[in-house]
């Protein structure tokens, strides 16, 4: 009887490579080049995308080797807790040596996707000269770079279709990068440059935009003002995603008029982005498409009070995702819960960062929203208070959460009525929400909560913990019971050496560890990276001269470790230290 | 983190902020549950001179009057770490909090009850904490209509040790806004804190420009700078009297004339400044009514 294994060994190695085709996800790319050598020659050749979560893991010589045919790759280098300042900006995760490597190897790069990434100009200049065929560029929450970069992006990608910049700190060099794009240049699909700051060419915005004809995502920054957003919206009713600029004008001007009439051709809308800054009484104009948004982002938008807000999404009935600032307040949320039926992904962002969050929002809109909405599946919400009864019933309401992050102002906050721990309330959504993927706890917290999270969140991929638990147990919990987990990071909490070390083989199933301010001494780390070699185990200490002759016994600020299969990297600036 | 007490042997765990031979005096008092003089005077979590009671658990809503940056009502306790019940508020297991120069640094520390040294210490935040809440540097300043700007607070940081020098109020001390002028390319910030008048603004607007408004007419004249002449002061700003006017555009982006309301609803509203030049004002006259200025043109 032959085996199914001979059997599929009949297929010539073209039809395993077109059944491969059909599979998107590179996590089943990555299964199916494990099930046995054939498989995973002919997966290998056939690979064109390729995702790196943490760029130290892996080095390009060997990602080419493996994968000579990539076309796109993505790379992510910062820890997520870069975002809020805890890591130095010239931690690493540059991506000059990348692109080097790609060059040296005769790679036919078309696409790529960096995230947290050190850029510099160099690096985009390489890319311009060296890759004609490219198309797509993704830059998230990057920097290093300037306007002179992307003038070379735009000179000379003659075929470029995307060109994404999110949240990335570009300093602006006033080169007129824009004007960069030749005449020839027809191919862009997407332009997003909201996070630039400096001013555009708005004629050439208005020539390029015109002449592309198959631009369907633009997002402009502050400088273009709401005049100019009109004659490009006239030329382009095509467009599916707009990020305004500035939408502040007088609206008794025919300029005005112009864009309520602009607007209403633009059919084609369902996302809606922008408004960094602007003027409540130009928001009307947005009133003819809202019916048709399925994706709207506010959460830039100083100044819009919960009224405002309220007249304009009480339109949106086929939102599905709502980023918004807490300026909405309960009561405006509980309008959203009541006009927003098929809501998916809601963000409420925190308006007055330092302030006393008069309008902030509590318990009671994450409540009206899990009760109006059942479709919700994701959500990030900062809050002025929580309490457990709100929590369990959120819990109840919303079985289908992937995504749930909360955030108090108070990182330390009992529940609002009770003055218990929040421990229930989380404990009951991680037991109702099977498919959770991703939760931040926030809150008063007691090792109680890291029990629940171990034994329910059966697929929990990454966790986010700051000022919670009481003792090595609560780590220890979530380390033994969540068996997807990937990325762990944790600040300000009572876990130490014990829970570190009781399992050192879990951290080569996860891509990486963060803690900091915890009770984790030089000696556990030591320890640790002497017993694993496949762990990059790296102590951030921005004060301190690193010494080989540390106190042992002294706690560690930050360590940040996750598993590699090249060693120590070679690029760490001087206050890191690769034990 | 500076600022989290390590397990201080044979001391309650308190945090760090508090030089150690302090602390140790007022341990011994503390111990004993009566209450010295000192202590009754001292703030707390509880009502003066009592201690914690049950009661105190099924209390009212949490109001939390203060701002964000002070933790008191809201500052967790200890709990016994290997029971799973928690009595919340065990004689032994709850001491009174000190807020130290509560001017300085606000913030309460955590009293934790530690029955054997081993278990590990709860930890609070000292406000304010760097890195919380989790928020991105593109994120901040949106309430002072900077939603554009990425904030310099991006860079490298080092905790700030200092606790005195992170603003604490809940107002920022300063409220500072751009100002721009007809004629001069490059614009300023002026500080409606620290000039808290129609009149300190309008002297503020004078000294900002007026050397910038000679290097623009001399180098657009190509004249001899000279000297001798000194610069000519900008006036007249408020009553239409001037060369310049100043105007402003305030929270629902309109633009308006600086001098009709008064000046604390003037600071609450305005969104930026600009220094525009009479003559380009319609109907600018003594006595004119007050109201909106519709001008060609957005303002930059």
């Amino acid at each position: 009887m032959h085996s199914f294994h001979s059997m599929l060994n009949y297929f010539p190695e073209e039809v395993l490579e077109h059944i491969f085709d059909f599979l998107t996800s590179h996590r089943d790319r990555n299964a199916v080049s494990l099930v046995c050598k054939s498989w995973y020659a002919v997966e290998r050749f056939s690979r064109e995308k390729v995702f790196v979560g943490n760029c130290y893991a892996i080095s390009p010589e060997r990602l080419i080797a493996r994968f000579p045919r990539v076309r796109s790759l993505t790379l992510k280098g910062k820890p997520h807790f870069a975002d809020f300042n805890l890591v130095p900006n010239d931690w690493g995760g540059y991506v000059q040596p990348w692109i080097e490597s790609i060059v040296r190897g005769r790679v036919n790069l078309e696409e790529l996707r960096l995230k947290r990434m050190l850029v510099s100009d160099e690096s985009l200049e390489l890319l311009a000269t060296f890759f004609p065929n490219f198309k797509s560029l993704v830059l998230v929450s990057c920097e290093g770079f300037t306007t002179d970069g992307l003038a070379a992006i735009a000179s000379n990608c003659r075929f470029l279709r995307e060109l994404d910049l999110q949240e990335n700190e570009v300093e602006d060099r006033r080169g007129q990068w824009l004007s960069c794009f030749p005449d020839s240049c027809t191919s862009l699909v997407s332009l997003n440059f909201t996070c630039l700051k400096g001013e555009v060419n708005l004629a050439s915005l208005e020539r390029l935009v015109a002449r592309c004809r198959n631009l369907r995502s633009l997002r402009v920054n502050n400088a273009v003002p709401l005049d100019a957003l009109q004659r490009i919206l006239a030329q382009a009713p095509q467009l599916v995603d707009l990020g305004t600029g500035s939408f502040v004008h007088d609206p008794d001007t025919e300029s005005y008029n112009k864009l309520e009439t602009s607007m209403q051709k633009c059919t084609s809308i369902t996302s809606l982005s922008g408004f960094l800054d602007v003027s409540a009484r130009c928001l009307p104009a947005v009133y003819p498409i809202c019916g048709q948004l399925t994706s709207l982002n506010l959460s830039y938008a100083p100044g819009i009070y919960s009224d405002e807000l309220v007249k304009l999404i009480c339109y949106c009935n086929r939102l599905e995702r709502l980023l918004v600032l807490d300026t909405i307040g309960d009561k405006g949320l509980g309008v959203v819960a009541s006009s927003c039926k098929e809501l998916q992904e809601l963000r409420v962002f925190l308006s007055d960062v330092y302030g006393i969050g008069n309008t902030a929002v509590t318990e009671e809109g994450l409540v009206a929203i899990s009760a109006g909405c059942p479709k919700l599946n994701s959500i990030l919400y900062f809050c002025q208070q929580m309490t457990n009864e709100a929590l369990i019933m959120v819990a109840k309401n919303c079985p289908n959460f992937i995504r749930f992050r909360l955030c108090t102002l108070n990182p330390t906050v009992p529940d609002a009525i009770t003055m218990q721990p929040l421990d229930e309330g989380f404990g009951a959504i991680v037991k109702s929400c099977k498919d959770l993927k991703r939760l931040s706890i926030s809150g008063l917290l007691t090792d109680q909560v890291f029990l629940y999270i171990g034994r329910y969140a059966k697929q929990l991929e990454m966790l986010s913990i700051a000022f919670a638990g009481d003792s090595d147990k609560g780590m220890l919990s979530v380390l033994n019971g969540c068996k997807k987990l990937k990325k762990l990071e944790i600040r300000d909490c009572p876990f130490g050496n014990v829970a570190l070390l009781a399992d050192m083989g879990k951290y080569e199933t996860m891509r990486s560890l963060w803690m900091s301010s915890c009770e984790v001494t030089f000696g556990a780390c030591k320890t640790l990276a002497q017993k694993m070699p496949r762990l990059n185990v790296e102590i951030i200490n921005e004060n301190d001269q690193i010494e080989a002759s540390v106190d042992d016994k002294q706690k560690v600020e930050k360590m940040y470790l996750y598993r590699t299969l090249v060693g120590p990297r070679k690029d760490a600036p001087g206050f890191v230290w690769t034990l | 983190m500076e600022g989290y007490s390590r397990k201080v042997m044979g001391c309650p765990q308190l945090l760090d902020l508090i030089p150690k031979e302090e602390w140790q005096v007022k341990s011994a008092e503390e111990t004993s549950h009566g209450l010295s003089e000192e202590k009754k005077l001292e703030l707390r979590l509880g009502p003066p001179g009592g201690d914690w009671t049950i009661k105190q658990v099924n209390g009212p809503k949490n109001e939390s009057p203060l701002p964000f940056g002070y933790f008191t009502n809201t500052t967790p306790w200890k709990h016994q770490t290997k029971g799973t019940v928690y009595p919340l508020m065990g004689k032994e297991s709850c001491r009174t909090v000190e807020l130290q120069d509560a001017e300085k640094k606000a913030f309460s520390p955590a009293n934790t009850a530690v029955p054997n040294s081993g278990s590990a210490q709860k930890r609070t935040a000292p406000a304010p904490v760097v890195g919380w809440p989790p928020v991105r540097s593109s994120r901040k300043n949106l309430a002072n209509g900077n939603s554009s700007k990425l904030s310099s607070e991006s860079q490298s940081v080092v905790p700030n040790k200092d606790f005195s020098k992170k603003p604490i109020e809940s107002c920022p001390k300063s409220k500072f806004v751009k100002i721009n002028m007809d004629g001069v390319p490059i614009g300023r910030k002026v500080d409606l804190k620290a000039n808290d008048s129609y009149d300190k603004l309008s002297s503020a607007v004078d000294e900002l420009f007026r050397g910038l408004l000679a290097a623009q007419s001399d180098s657009s004249t190509n004249c001899i700078k000279n000297e001798e002449e000194g610069q000519k002061a900008i006036s007249g700003l408020l009553d239409g009297s001037g060369e310049y006017t100043l105007v402003y555009e305030d929270n629902e982006g309109d633009k308006m004339l600086v001098g009709d309301v008064p000046w604390d609803m003037f600071v609450s509203t305005v969104k930026r400044l600009r220094v525009l030049k009479s003559s380009e004002i319609p109907m600018l006259s003594r006595g004119s009514k007050p109201g909106k200025l519709s001008l060609n043109g957005s303002m930059k």
